[in-house]
């Protein structure tokens, strides 16, 4: 004869969802533990008075729930349109001015000849493309090497 | 003031659609689909919200549903019911919450959910209003179990899910919800009783 039973088994037991020990097992020591079977009634106990509130409950939902929704989603992708030109905007601050200051700091000499982003720039923009409804935005970059493309994806997600 | 609605759905009222058939309509652009989604859970999630978040379940649902519109091409039947995925999706929206919660509690006062507290107690001798004062005995003694072992007690018995589903939603092992579910179902009779003898 095994010990007591376990509280997953006695669990399963009264919710029908074993997969371990068979119903008749459990049953054939429920009968003879007086221990187990304390247990099991006063778990069953809880579980009918847990039962009671499922029948309690009764809910519903209106259109109101669902413009609320709309309205929620509708600035959602106000703020992500907006993340989104600012990701934009700081990139090209990036991509554009810091080579063009940085030539600017290191231009010597010959003052014929003004520094030129263009043409100092180790990579270059090839490729922007905004993906929707995704809202990703994609930036390919060619640089001085042609084996070499840098491909930036900005997303959301 | 009484609120009235144009339409207001009782949420048995549902189309024949299946979940997966409506989130497929949905991801090929049928907007109706997703909002036949919306009134089918809806109001379960939110009686689900309510119990741990009363107060916030109106803002946790709509969350909800908001991931849901973004992600619902992540959702794979492979993997489980889509009941069962957005119910992971609220149960992870209410815990996070619930711990945002709790921080602010603990910053300005000790900790005592004045957001789980219920109306005040009527005492008309009605049977009706006997069993809700039961009923309401039992959600607040609900509410004073652990928030791990309340879930697994809600899910299985407001929502009818299977253990396996429970484990799913939950991301924990089957054998680990029986028994917070067994350590939950002591706890609440426990709490009962220690109530009853109180008062």
């Amino acid at each position: 004869m095994r010990g007591h039973l376990k509280d997953e088994e006695i669990i399963s037991y009264i919710y029908g969802e074993g997969d371990g020990t068979p119903y008749e097992e459990i049953e054939e020591h429920l009968r003879v533990c007086p221990r187990c079977f304390r247990l099991f009634r006063e778990l069953k106990r809880s579980a009918e008075l847990l039962d009671e509130l499922k029948r309690e409950e009764r809910s519903v939902v209106s259109d109101r729930h669902l413009r609320m929704f709309y309205d929620k989603l509708r600035k959602f992708r106000a703020r992500r349109r907006l993340r989104l030109a600012l990701a934009f905007s700081g990139l090209i601050l990036i991509l554009g001015s810091s080579p063009f200051w940085l030539d600017m700091l290191s231009f010597r000499g010959d003052r014929g000849t003004p520094p030129a982003m263009a043409t100092n720039l180790p990579v270059s923009i090839s490729d922007v493309e905004i993906e929707y409804p995704d809202c990703k935005l994609v930036v390919t970059l060619t640089t001085e090497d042609p084996d070499i493309d840098i491909v930036w994806v900005f997303s959301e997600k | 003031m009484v609120k009235s609605y144009k339409r207001v759905r009782p949420c048995g009222e549902r189309s024949m659609l299946s979940d997966e058939e409506l989130v497929k309509r949905f991801i090929s652009g049928e907007e109706k689909a997703f909002e036949e989604l919306f009134f089918r859970y809806y109001p379960v999630l939110r009686r689900f919200v309510a119990k741990v978040m009363p107060r916030q379940a109106e803002d946790i649902v709509q969350e909800v549903f908001l991931k849901v519109y973004r992600d619902i091409k992540r959702f794979s039947p492979d993997k489980g019911s889509f009941k069962t995925w957005i119910f992971a999706i609220a149960v992870n929206l209410t815990v996070d919450e619930y711990r945002r919660m709790r921080r602010r509690l603990r910053i300005f006062r000790p900790l005592k959910d004045e957001a789980f507290e219920l109306p005040d107690k009527s005492h008309a001798p009605d049977e009706e209003v006997i069993e809700k004062e039961r009923h309401s005995e039992i959600e607040r003694a609900l509410k004073m179990l652990p928030l791990e072992q309340r879930q697994v007690l809600m899910l299985k018995h407001l929502e009818g899910f299977k253990f396996k589903e429970i484990a799913r939603i939950l991301g924990i092992p089957e054998g680990t919800v029986k028994s917070r579910m067994a350590r939950g179902l002591k706890r609440l009779r426990e709490v009962l009783d220690e109530r009853a003898f109180e008062g």
